[in-house]
Order: C-alpha cells, then structure tokens, then sequence
C-alpha cells in the first residue's frame, strides 16, 4: 500500500505519513453509505442530528488551539487567520444544527379542480442520497464542514476526500465527529490519489 | 453517486461534471479573478488597508481574492503606490508564528508558476511596485503590478498568489467591461461615496456578490456563496448547501374527509 506524505509547506519538513486508500477501500466505503442511505429505518431523525452537531461544536470549542495548529501547520494559513477559520468552523457547525430546522415543504392545493377533489397534498424534504465530498487545501477546517458537515445535517451519508496536501484537519474533525457519536458509516474519510478520488466523484452504483 | 460537491480548479471540476453517472446533482466551486472597481470619487486612504487584505489574505490563494483593481486614472497611480507600501509593510513568514501576516504557497511548483507570471507580465509591460520576488523556496513576496497588458496571465487566468494588479481607467463603461471580461464571474466590489455610483455598479458587474465599500473576498458561512459561469455551479454556504443536498417528496392523500 502505498504512502501520502504530509509536509509543512513553509518549511517542507515532513509532518505525517498516512497510507493512501485504493478502489477496494472505496468500494467497500460505497456500499456501507449506500445501504444507510437506501434504509430509512437507519436514518437519524433531525432531533438527534442537531443534538449530534451541537456536541460537535462543543468538542471544537474545547479544542481551538489545537485545530488551528494542524490547520495553520499543513495550509500554510497564518496562525491568526487559522483561528478564525476554527471559530467560523465552529459558527457553522452550529448554523447547520440551526438551519435543520428549516428543512420544510409546503401545502400543495388540492379540490381546485373535480378531478382534485377530496385531496390534500403536500411536500417534504428528503436527503438526496449519499454526497461525494472533494474538498480544497486553503480553507482545511472550515470547508469540511461546508461540505461534510451540511451533507451529515440534511441526513445524507457522506464520503469526504480531502486535498492530498491537507488531510489532517479533515480527519481530525471526521474523528470528532465520530467521538460525540455520529456513527461511522454517516461520514467517511477517503485518502486516496486522484484516480480513486475520480471513480469517489463518478460512482454508478 | 447522488450528489458531488466538488471545490477546486475549474479544470478539474468541469472534468469531473463531465464524467459523473446520470442523475448526480452537482455543486462545484472553482475560482476566480476578482475585479474591484474604484471611482473617481473613492477615498483611496480608506480603501487601502481592505483591499491589501483581501489580496494578500492567506498570500492570495483564496477563490475570491482581490486579483483586478479597476482605479480612475485621476487616483490610479497613487493608490497603487500606497498599496505597493502596504503590502511591503506585511509580515512574511512561517504561519505558526502569531505576528505571521502572509505565509508560504501550498506547494514551491506554485511559487515558481507565480512567479513566472510575474515576470512576464513586467516583460509585458507591467510595472512591478512591489514584491515581485520569491521569500526563500516557499513564500512569495506581495506584489502590486501596475497596468499589466490585458493579455498577460495574471490579467487573464487566476493568480492564486499574493499578487494585485492595478489598472487605471478613464472610461468608466470600458472598466466595467473589462472587469466582466474573463469567463470568470464569482464575487467583486465597488469603492465609491455615491450610492448611485454604488447601485449602477452591483447592477453591472457580473458575480454572485458584489461588495460595496469592501474587499472581495468577504464571506460568512451562512451567505451564499458561488461562483458564476467557468467559475462555478450551484450555490454554497451552509444553509444553501443542505437545501441542494434534499430533495422534495410529494404526499398526495385521498380521503372523503377532505370532500
């Protein structure tokens, strides 16, 4: 198996070395978010997926320092600018907790005509399925949670692959996430090179 | 697959769009080459801190990063020499240390693609004010350009280093359309007194958000956020995002309780 290495980009100093995950591991990654995505009776209900984010946002309030560090280390970010990517990280967490609530439908009118008559209709929203996340090196923390994060609160399974330059911010939240108990097949790190990270992106299944 | 969100190169990105399996929802967010456009009226003292900010913020490598600075030719060359000052007054340097202002490029190949623009955009005949020159392999010194030729590189594709370019203009329309030139279309500003000056150009220029009297890359998580045409589909921030990622479910219900 081979090898992502992880580097400081001001000192090009090697910070980590994390084995890269090949179409196998992707395939198996698929079929766990799949069957949670294709079984209702496994979806969380919209009350535990706020309490969820709201714990996650906790747990990052708890560990500012820290997720400025990995982040400012691998992105380059100077280490001021990077805590206010954690705070605004933290921000959105909470801000998808809230806006859970505002996943809502509408009446659709019925009796308007004969035919509609003795009707009543109306929408709902439901997560679209499972989300393929391919994420960008200079915002590490915060686009995690722009695209993970959201895809989690709308209730779909989420496979996230973070740029190959900055993937210890992304797997640091997903851990955390994990941690204040999202379960594991909800949200999935992929670590892979490009080509794997192309057949994440075109999956037909 | 049911949904991809992809933040990248547009390369990359209409690649991928191209290859996903029938039915896959997108949302793709790529860069730009943010134009700003300042009038006659401006009060350039004011201006040059926000907009040395949102140029050299994280040294430029941010999707909405102040690139194309549009001045009247009245104030043009002055501003871009307070500007040039200001991004020599930045601290460059390893981002793990708290006075760090701009840090190191992603990668040194990308040090040396800015470079690279940048020398030839001044044997274009730009005039470089500051910067201009790499800070050991990995940093990039912030550079204001003034009047790069429109075909150069950093007048056409996006930067995405600590690099501002400064036209002067005394055709306001003309500036305007230059700044919609580029396929790329995400966010821009407009400095000016006037709110009439103000409105006409958030009507005109072409982006998703245009800024008045800030830089263009201002950004909470909760607006909406995206790129137009090559720079982009779909719209992002939090809110935005989770609606695309649901989809509705209709309920029909017949009862002769509703008769």
């Amino acid at each position: 198996m081979s090898t992502l290495h992880v580097f400081n980009p001001y000192t090009q100093e090697k910070i980590d070395s994390i084995p890269l995950q090949g179409p196998e591991a992707l395939e198996e990654m698929l079929r766990r978010a799949y069957a949670l995505s294709l079984d209702t009776t496994q979806a969380l209900p919209p009350h535990a997926r706020i309490r969820l984010l709201e714990k996650l946002a906790a747990a990052m309030e708890d560990r500012v320092e820290e997720l400025t560090r990995i982040a400012a280390e691998e992105g380059g970010k100077p280490y001021t600018d990077s805590r206010v990517e954690v705070l605004r990280a933290i921000n959105g967490v909470k801000t998808a907790a809230a806006e859970i609530h505002q996943l809502k439908g509408e009446q659709v009118p019925m009796g308007l005509t004969e035919a509609s008559a003795g009707r009543m209709a109306f929408t709902f929203r439901e997560p679209i399925g499972v989300v393929a996340a391919i994420s960008a090196f200079n915002h590490p923390l915060n686009l995690i949670v722009h695209q993970a994060v959201t895809a989690f609160a709308a209730g779909c399974p989420v496979i996230v692959k973070p740029a190959n330059t900055t993937p210890r911010s992304c797997i640091t939240l997903v851990g955390m996430m994990h941690e204040v108990g999202i379960p594991k097949d909800w949200v999935q790190v992929l670590i892979s090179d490009n080509d794997t990270a192309e057949r994440l992106a075109t999956d037909r299944a | 697959m049911n949904f991809l969100t992809f933040i990248g190169s547009a390369k990359v990105g209409w690649y991928l769009k191209s290859k996903v399996a029938p039915g896959t929802r997108v949302a793709l967010e790529h860069g730009g080459a943010a134009p700003v456009l300042v009038e006659e009226d401006a009060a350039i003292e004011s201006i040059i801190g926000p907009l040395a900010k949102g140029g050299f913020y994280h040294a430029g490598q941010v999707c909405v990063s102040v690139q194309r600075v549009f001045v009247h030719a009245s104030q043009a060359e002055a501003f871009a020499e307070k500007l040039a000052a200001a991004g020599e007054a930045l601290v460059v340097g390893d981002p793990l240390e708290k006075a760090t202002e701009v840090g190191p490029l992603i990668l040194p190949d990308e040090v040396e693609r800015v470079a690279q623009w940048v020398e030839e955009a001044i044997s274009e005949g730009a005039r470089c004010l500051s910067g201009g020159k790499k800070i050991g392999n990995t940093c990039y010194a912030p550079t204001v350009l003034y009047n790069p030729s429109p075909e150069s590189k950093v007048s056409t594709e996006e930067i995405f280093g600590p690099v501002i370019c400064v036209y002067p203009y005394t055709d306001r329309a003309e500036a305007i359309r230059q700044a919609n030139a580029l396929p790329y279309h995400f966010q821009a500003s407009v400095f000016t007194q006037h709110v009439d000056k103000a409105f006409s150009a958030v009507r005109q220029l072409n982006a998703l958000a245009v800024m008045v009297n800030d830089h263009t890359a201002f950004r909470v998580d909760w607006m909406p956020f995206g790129g137009r045409d090559a720079s982009g589909e779909g719209i992002g921030g939090i809110a935005y995002s989770m609606h695309e990622m649901t989809r509705p479910k209709l309920m029909v219900i017949k009862s002769p309780a509703f008769e």
